[in-house]
């Protein structure tokens, strides 16, 4: 019996990590979950996960998740009274939000309008900006498509070309100089095309070591807009999110409750609801910038549920399903400290490589603080058909340095053997004194790539990881009994 | 009989020596036992004992210890052996093992060729065969066209071997 | 518990610093020569090998080897005394060893001495190689790499019974015996030596240095007028694309030592006769007080047992018969874990110790233990009463039972070996599995005092049947070059030269290269003991 009134069954247009995340909050309010799948996602945690697993087709698997009609059709068939889209492939495509709603199925995210207006880059910033919230500078090609490379070079260098249709930093580029500035342009534009089917791009003044912080946004449809805190997400690596926390370290309260109380406007002002996420960057001097909003649920969700005891997936399914959300501003409250690792199947050591192989051996970190959010299982062969990040590793504690304790100690106990993680080169930031004393930035990595190297293995260690291979070498073992007698014993005898 | 392991890009041999092992000459006392769950093994290296998991796929062994993850590769000294002879080599020529007809080439001159990948079929007593490249190379010369009459032993492709490494590179 | 040897070695006394100071100098000179044997060369024929590309032949074979294993080299000075000492080696390595874990016999040719042109001596201990090989069912590895037949003295390698032909007629006899055979060649392989390759079961060629031509580039020429390089005449290519002469080529030298290991790797390991085994534990002695034991002349005795007691395992020996014979020491004991049966001298031999000979020898064969021999003989006892006693068919008794063995033999030349002595006690003429020998060895038909007094006393009556006598230096005139070729003649440098034994080892050596032989020796199987006529 579900406990939401009016949602009996959810359908999940997305796979990997965040289906079984969304239908573990499913099945605890006794709603049926329902899964459209890929071929190559048919034997996945996810779709073990769920009640019900329809199979889509692509010409590619990524195409598949991409095509709406196919998931509305299934959505209709088996009786889906809502469609959750997760994060990524259609969740801040607002045809999509419309072809579900027209067709009598709930949307679970906010209204078309306000994806096409938040959503969109260059839209939003032009509806932002109306509302007096500071923004960089930039330039959007839509504008005027033959003057957008000379507007964008007005814009000042450094600059980052980006896509409009969708954020997570997909196929953005970053430019220092006017020569690079043509080829920067093409390349965004495919990226643009091949992950949100839209090939609009806008220019936008690139802040040198900004922090990116986001707020996490809540809305009803009965008026209310809620925030529940802030993020810092400055670790990345090319514009990948890899290290996310709340609260932002080091953030004076009063630059926590402006940004806070900023993205509360936007969202108010925009008619918003469900949740969503306002991103800033703030700069070094304490400024900050609306950078853009997603119209959706984060990845890196979790770590605000931590810290607040909320579960966002929960409030989006009331909101969608009409509720007034039982919530007060006053007594939403940050308590502790939540990191999130993102484990992503890429070789760190070698120019992150994406890394594939089957996983022989999976054990997640458990234990209290501890949250696995993951989408793998043992005996799941890891392809490059879809992104690189497997899993989630998220913890909570009372402070920070408990928390980086926490996260690494996590790091360490997590088995994923068959293919290569960046789970060391994770530990090594989170070890590293700059993120420790809280010095972040989206720079961070780039700026201390030498000392993020590995450590060399001391000769004791190297010795004991090659008796284990050896140990365990099936080629050894049988032909160490090889070498008859007496000429075993003898050892390296010459006369 | 020594075995040739592949850590962390520098190789190393491993022969066993009565009940030790003898790692690039030094004596190491080391034992493996399993532990209960599945992957979780004991080694007991000069009487310390220390956990640990391991997996092994194809020659490579997925090592999970003291918090970090390594791979240890097993290799073969006879494809070293074969690949540095490739590397070390050039120019070759493919010759038609029978005498026959050109059905179709696939590729042309200053084409880049991975192991495995078409040049060129051939046909010969109704059966057709492909002719595939035996390693990563770059063609230098087609010595035939389609439908283009051959003996037995006439050149028909001119290739170059170009290194392995650059294979792997070009994969990823 | 076992019985061990109660050594009664005094190492105070005056005697055993004397004899370790000989000994050790003696064993300093034989490492000397043999270090120069296997190592010494020209600098410009380790420059012409490095020119073409090759390695030397000793890098060769341990790269073919299993790391981590024991090496037993045989005859390593073969052809010291002859050629004027330019055959280091006799021109070729052989010797037993593991390849891929399975216990093979290596011959290989060495190209650092005149192109790796067989003389004689290294005809003769190639054929010795091949011997051995089918005496004990043992796979062969050859790594060929010679110029061919060394023409200036081809009257002494080509026609006999056992020369080159020799080489080609056993390895047809191996193959047919199941016994595998593996040619790597390296360098070039012609006329004769095309058919070592050729009649090997498996073989690799080397791209660029490797050919095997029954005729090469210059014999072509003259017999036909053709011109070829040898390459396209048989090179690699050639032979494994077209002729199907060779089965795999290779691009270099590491490249062909590795697909041989592989090669060998898919040899069936054969089954082992057995034997009565125990786990191996070292002497209780020291074998290096050996070297305090063997005296410095040769007219000293010394117990054997005291040599025994240095190595066989645990020092553990059960002596048989102990108080008759004595002079023959018959007991059992292990080598290496191996049971094996021993007979020792400890003097000369009389009537009761012939027989407790013959005696031992045939419980031996009942009980399938292979025999070790080890040598410190003069010869029989002679004199009239011995005669009377029958000591010829008491010889003849212990020479028969020893003959017609179908365990394996082995035997070290402790120190001397003269006359029939050396018969009874398993000489090379009675197909020992192997022969080793010490570095004080001395072989002859008898000693050379011996032989100097003898043939000047036939002078002395000869000439005083015309009654004439002789002055003591027309004497010295005539015992003089006797003694010097006596001398020349029975050393052991001189046996080893020859190829009357499989090689001089170092006394320390001797438990590691029994240990090995027996192994070696045990893939042939061991028949029912039969005798021909005991003249009782």
């Amino acid at each position: 019996m579900s406990q939401i009134p009016g949602l009996e069954k959810v359908l999940i247009a997305n796979r990997g990590e965040i289906a079984v995340r969304i239908t573990r909050t499913l099945s605890r309010l006794g709603i049926a979950s329902a899964l459209v799948a890929h071929a190559e996602d048919a034997g996945s945690l996810a779709a073990q996960a769920v009640d019900e697993v329809h199979p889509i087709t692509g010409e590619t698997p990524v195409s598949a998740y991409l095509d709406g009609a196919q998931t509305i059709a299934v959505a209709k068939r088996i009786g889906a009274d809502a469609i959750h889209p997760g994060y990524g492939f259609l969740s801040e495509n607002a045809d999509f939000a419309e072809s579900v709603i027209a067709a009598g199925i709930r949307w679970i995210g906010p209204s078309p309008d306000s994806m096409r207006r938040l959503g969109d880059k260059i839209e939003s910033r032009r509806f932002v900006a109306g509302l007096g919230v500071p923004l960089t500078p930039s330039a959007s090609e839509s504008e005027d498509p033959k003057t957008f490379a000379a507007r964008a070079a007005r814009v000042g260098f450094p600059l980052l070309i980006k896509a409009s249709a969708g954020g997570g930093g997909k196929g953005m580029q970053i430019v220092r100089e006017a020569s690079a500035l043509p080829q920067a342009i093409e390349l965004a534009r495919s990226a643009a095309v091949r992950y949100f089917k839209d090939e609009r791009i806008y220019a936008e003044r690139y802040v040198e070591s900004p922090r990116h912080v986001e707020v996490q946004i809540l809305a009803d449809t009965h008026g209310q807009v809620f925030h529940l805190g802030e993020r810092d997400c400055s670790v990345q690596r090319r514009f990948q999110k890899l290290i996310e926390e709340t609260p932002a370290p080091g953030l004076a309260p009063v630059l926590r409750r402006a940004i806070c109380e900023r993205a509360v406007q936007i969202a108010r002002a925009a008619d918003y609801h469900n949740a969503g996420t306002v991103e800033f960057i703030l700069a070094p001097n304490g400024e900050f910038f609306f950078l853009e909003m997603n119209t959706r649920l984060q990845v890196e969700h979790p770590v605000t549920e931590l810290v607040t005891g909320i579960d966002l997936v929960e409030q989006q399914l009331r909101v969608a399903a009409g509720e007034k959300l039982a919530l007060q501003q006053e007594t939403i409250r940050s308590k502790g400290v939540a990191i999130e690792c993102r484990l992503c199947a890429e070789d760190a050591d070698h120019d992150f490589r994406p890394a594939v192989g089957e996983l022989l051996v999976f054990r997640p970190a458990e234990g209290p603080g501890i949250r696995f959010d993951g989408g793998i299982a043992e005996g799941q062969t890891i392809t490059t058909a879809f992104d690189p990040m497997l899993a989630k590793l998220v913890v909570h504690a009372e402070d920070r340095s408990s928390a980086i304790r926490l996260a690494i100690r996590a790091l360490e106990e997590t088995v994923i053997l068959g293919c290569t993680t960046n789970a060391s080169f994770l530990a090594r930031i989170l070890e590293h004194p700059e993120f420790q004393a809280g010095r972040v930035e989206t720079g961070f990595i780039p700026a201390h790539a030498d000392s993020l190297e590995p450590a060399s293995l001391a000769d004791a260690e190297r010795r004991l990881l090659l008796a284990a291979a050896a140990l365990s070498n099936r080629d050894f073992l049988e032909r160490a009994n090889a070498v008859p007698e007496p000429f075993a014993s003898m050892g390296g005898w010459r006369n | 009989m020594g075995y040739d392991f592949c850590l962390e890009g520098r190789d190393s041999r491993v022969t066993p020596a009565g009940s030790a092992l003898e790692i690039d000459g030094r004596r190491l006392d080391a034992s493996l036992e399993r532990g209960l769950h599945a992957g979780e093994y004991f080694i007991v290296v000069d009487g310390r004992r220390e956990k640990l998991f391991i997996a092994t796929r194809h020659d490579v062994h997925f090592i999970h210890w003291r918090g970090r993850t390594r791979h240890v590769e097993a290799w073969n000294a006879l494809d070293r052996a074969r690949q540095a002879a490739i590397r070390a080599g050039g120019a070759e020529e493919i010759r038609a093992p029978m005498p026959g007809v050109v059905i179709s080439v696939a590729i042309e001159s200053g084409t880049t060729v991975e192991r495995g990948a078409l040049l060129l079929t051939i046909e010969s007593m109704k059966l057709q065969t492909a002719i595939t490249a035996t390693h990563p190379a770059r063609v230098t010369e087609v010595c035939v066209a389609p439908g283009d009459h051959f003996d037995q032993g006439s050149p028909l492709v001119r290739l170059e071997a170009l290194d392995a490494a650059s294979e792997e590179s070009r994969k990823s | 518990m076992m019985r061990r040897i109660e050594s009664r070695l005094d190492r105070h006394a005056p005697t055993y610093a004397r004899f370790r100071a000989a000994n050790l100098a003696r064993v300093d000179e034989f490492r000397r020569r043999q270090n120069d044997a296997r190592f010494e060369r020209p600098q410009r024929d380790l420059d012409r090998l490095a020119h073409h590309g090759k390695l030397f032949v000793r890098e060769r074979i341990e790269r073919l080897l299993d790391p981590g294993t024991p090496f037993l080299e045989l005859s390593s000075l073969a052809a010291n005394s002859e050629y004027d000492g330019e055959s280091k080696g006799g021109s070729v390595v052989t010797g037993i060893g593991i390849v891929s874990g399975r216990e093979v016999i290596v011959r290989a040719d060495d190209p650092s001495i005149k192109g790796g042109a067989w003389y004689p001596l290294t005809v003769k201990k190639n054929v010795r190689c091949l011997d051995i090989a089918i005496e004990n069912r043992l796979p062969v590895v050859h790594m060929c790499d010679s110029a061919g037949g060394f023409l200036p003295l081809q009257s002494q390698l080509f026609a006999d019974r056992v020369s080159a032909g020799r080489i080609f007629r056993n390895q047809s006899v191996l193959s047919q015996m199941g016994v595998p055979q593996l040619s790597l060649v390296f360098g070039h392989c012609t006329a004769g030596g095309a058919y070592i390759p050729s009649l090997s079961d498996y073989s690799v060629i080397l791209r660029g240095n490797g050919g095997i031509f029954l005729g090469g580039p210059p014999l072509v020429k003259a017999a036909t007028g053709e011109i070829v390089d040898a390459n396209t005449l048989g090179g690699a290519d050639v032979h494994t694309r077209v002729s199907g002469v060779a089965d795999y080529a290779a691009d270099s030298e590491e490249e062909a030592i590795l697909l041989g290991r592989e090669i060998v790797g898919q040899w069936t390991r054969g089954e082992k006769t057995r034997i009565e085994h125990r786990e191996p534990e070292p002497p209780a002695y020291d074998p290096e007080e050996l070297y305090g034991i063997i005296p410095d002349d040769i007219k000293i005795q010394f117990d054997m047992r005291e040599v025994i007691a240095r190595i066989v395992d645990g020092s553990h020996f059960h002596e048989y018969q102990p108080d008759y014979g004595t002079t023959l020491v018959c007991g059992f004991a292990w080598i290496w874990g191996q049971k094996v049966g021993i007979l020792a001298n400890n003097g000369v031999l009389f009537n009761d110790s012939s027989l407790k000979g013959a005696h031992f020898i045939q419980l031996c064969n009942q009980n399938r233990t292979p025999l070790v021999f080890l040598q410190n003989i003069t010869g029989f006892m002679v004199g009239r009463e011995y005669e009377a006693r029958g000591i010829c068919k008491d010889g003849a008794k212990f020479i028969m039972a020893q003959s017609c063995s179908v365990v394996p033999k082995f035997t070290v030349m402790v120190n001397g070996s003269f006359g029939a002595g050396n018969y009874g006690m398993c000489g090379r003429a009675y197909d020992g599995r192997f022969i080793f020998s010490w570095p004080n060895h001395q072989i002859g038909i008898m000693g050379a005092e011996q032989a100097a007094n003898t043939l000047a006393d036939v002078k002395i009556r000869q000439l005083e049947r015309a009654g004439k006598t002789l002055a003591p230096e027309e004497i010295e005139a005539i015992r003089r070059p006797v003694l010097e070729s006596f001398e020349r003649e029975s050393t052991a440098y001189y046996a080893t030269s020859q190829l009357w034994d499989d090689g001089i080892i170092d006394p320390v050596d001797t438990r590691n290269a029994l240990g090995i032989a027996i192994s070696a020796s045990l893939h042939t199987p061991i028949e029912r003991p039969s005798y021909g006529v005991l003249r009782l």
